[in-house]
């Protein structure tokens, strides 16, 4: 009988074998219909929200992109609502209004990025609601290629495929880059079994009726956009993902930021779970599949990393007593005879896992076309995206849990 | 869009799959295991067959009275050659996952050492010589963080014991928790409770860490 250690090794090991036969299942039955997209049977009415906190910087390069979309105009409405700006937000948007006749301003207080989407909504005419972010950037026909799925009578909410604006400013924004390319393609794949379980913030398309049925965007959770695309599967309306509709959005460079924006999304999942748990194995895809699957994902991630931190500070602490001791004894403080070559069966299924993880990884980004960066430093990202982003991100997961237990959401008006 | 009806099998599919790679991987695992274990059991089947000739060679020197000399290098040299053959069998069976031949072919080796150690007393007491027959005995299930820390500096210690004094000094380490009923005996009879421990010469006792210095005291 194994020990345990390797039980656990070995149960990781086919857990983790399932989802990417699970993903490359999935992509092998669909690979012709990755990048296609429903035409639109009619020329909706979309009323283009864009909420905006302290967006002085890009407000208005996000109001022109979607002013240059090649949606027909008459059909578009755009509602900029700004949170209550300390800084010059109101007078760039206060100009812009005058510049475009179809954009309409709400000014008001700070009461966070739920609130202002509600506000959106009941002012909005139009028969869809598309949800921007006030750093991000649609590509002109991206609203066109989402319109498509609201041909199905049940569709709810579409989203996009968001990539890095700002992937060349550093490290951590190339590495996110990486990360965004694979949240995006699995969320597509995800969309083959009805189960996309988030509408991002920088560009997705609500039924307006719908969204007013499930009760609009609760101001109560930190990731708005994840729980009303809960809501919107928890009453049985479908949500979809267009891979060809782009967008781009600013992701945070510096580690501090990014670290906060992993905890609130990290926060605003658990709520999502929380609020929901008691879906979990009932009827549908939602409770048989989304819930379970992100609740699975979690607790996999910390058992994972909470399992190899443990063994890896048991290694060091032996390791450092044995220095510690030899040095006291006036031993030999190392011999290359203690390394061991001889690879374990576990070392060979850790070693095929990142081969085909990192050939799959290297197919999506030739598929996407997504990089303008050298081959090499590309392999380096998705190198260091695979073994160590993925590796420390549980961490996020702590500090969220911690928040979330102590009730410390914090974001609801900034 | 692919509608789900036409994705609605695959997570068997996925199940199927994974399953299949999982288990061919673990059935290539067994083999592989079963490999090295193959290697090292030709290995023991070499040693195990140069041991019983050193015995008999050891009573023959005895009843004939001959010259214990011609005995003495080949017990250093077999004990060396195990030696150094247990640091890779240990190294072996670190890697060991799935398997567990290779540890019956431990408790084995630990046989072997015992009969060894056996072996170097009564070879003393026959033909008493300034060989330091030096044994070690050690945990080798689960130890604690800090008895691992204290077995790695005192392998270290060992070792460099033996590459100062060469062919001055047998080292035979033994795993002590394998269960071997003959090392229990003579565990007794030196009155060895605790692990890790050295013993020179049946004699001293050290007990925990040492330093090369301490050892080299007890050392003929």
């Amino acid at each position: 009988m194994p020990e345990f250690v390797t039980l656990v090794y070995l149960s990781f090991t086919f857990v983790a074998l399932y989802f990417f036969s699970f993903f490359i299942i999935l992509t092998l039955k669909n690979r012709k219909e990755l990048f296609s997209y429903p035409e639109p049977k009619k020329n909706y009415t979309i009323s283009v929200l864009i909420p905006a906190y302290n967006e002085q910087d890009s407000i208005e390069d996000t109001i022109n992109h979607i002013m240059a979309s090649n949606y027909p105009k008459e059909n578009l409405e755009m509602i900029a609502i700004n949170d209550g700006s300390t800084d010059n937000t109101l007078k760039i948007l206060k100009s812009l209004e005058k510049r475009y006749t179809n954009l309409k301003l709400i000014n008001k207080k700070n009461s966070g990025k739920a609130d202002s989407l509600n506000q959106g909504i009941e002012l909005a005419k139009g028969e869809l609601i598309a949800v921007v972010d006030s750093d991000s950037f649609p590509s002109p026909d991206s609203l066109r290629k989402l319109t498509g799925y609201f041909n199905d009578p049940k569709m709810g909410a579409v989203t996009s495929f968001v990539s890095a604006r700002n992937q060349e400013k550093n490290f951590l924004a190339k590495i996110q880059s990486a990360e965004y390319l694979i949240l995006g393609w699995s969320r597509k794949l995800l969309d083959f079994i009805d189960s996309v379980y988030v509408t991002n913030g920088p560009l997705s398309l609500y039924r307006k009726s719908f969204a007013e049925k499930v009760g609009g965007f609760d101001i109560k959770t930190v990731t708005e956009d994840i729980d009303i695309t809960w809501n919107m599967l928890y009453h049985g309306y479908k949500t979809g993902m267009c891979l060809d509709a782009r967008v781009t959005t600013v992701v945070p460079h510096r580690f501090k930021i990014w670290f906060a924006q992993r905890t609130r999304w990290g926060v605003g999942g658990l709520q999502a779970i929380a609020k929901y748990r008691k879906m979990m194995f009932r009827k549908g895809m939602f409770g048989m599949f989304v819930v379970p699957y992100v609740s699975f994902s979690i607790i996999m991630s910390i058992v994972a990393f909470t399992f190899s931190l443990y063994l890896i500070l048991q290694f060091i602490l032996t390791r450092f007593l044995a220095t510690g001791y030899s040095i006291a004894t006036d031993s030999t403080v190392f011999r290359f005879q203690e390394i061991n070559l001889y690879p374990s069966v576990i070392f060979f299924f850790m070693v095929v896992l990142f081969t085909l993880s990192l050939s799959y990884y290297w197919y999506v980004q030739t598929k996407t076309n997504q990089y303008s960066a050298s081959s090499i430093r590309k392999f380096f990202n998705t190198l260091f995206y695979i073994l160590v982003y993925l590796a420390i991100y549980p961490i996020v997961w702590f500090s969220s849990i911690y928040k979330f237990i102590r009730k410390d959401y914090g974001w609801y008006t900034k | 869009m692919t509608s789900t009806k036409s994705n609605k099998h695959i997570f068997w599919q996925a199940f199927i799959s994974a399953f299949i790679i999982f288990w061919t991987g673990i059935m290539l695992g067994i083999l592989f295991e079963s490999s090295r274990a193959d290697k090292l059991e030709y290995i023991y089947f070499n040693a195990e067959t140069d041991i019983f000739d050193i015995l008999i060679k050891n009573e023959i020197i005895s009843e004939f009275d001959l010259e214990c000399d011609i005995g003495l290098k080949e017990n250093i040299n077999f004990a060396d050659q195990i030696y150094f053959e247990a640091r890779e069998l240990e190294k072996y069976d670190a890697s060991t996952q799935i398997t567990t031949e290779i540890l019956e072919l431990h408790k084995r080796y630990d046989l072997l050492r015992v009969m060894l150690w056996k072996n170097m007393i009564d070879f003393q007491k026959k033909c008493p010589n300034e060989t330091n027959t030096v044994v070690y005995i050690y945990e080798y299930d689960d130890p604690s963080n800090n008895k691992q820390a204290v077995q790695i500096t005192l392998s270290r210690v060992l070792l460099d014991l033996k590459e100062k004094y060469k062919d001055d000094v047998v080292l035979i380490p033994i795993a002590g928790d394998t269960n071997v009923k003959s090392l229990e005996i003579l565990k007794d009879i030196y009155d060895l409770t605790e692990t890790p421990i050295v013993i020179i010469h049946q004699k001293h006792v050290v007990k925990g860490l040492t330093s090369l210095s301490e050892l080299e005291s007890y050392l003929n």
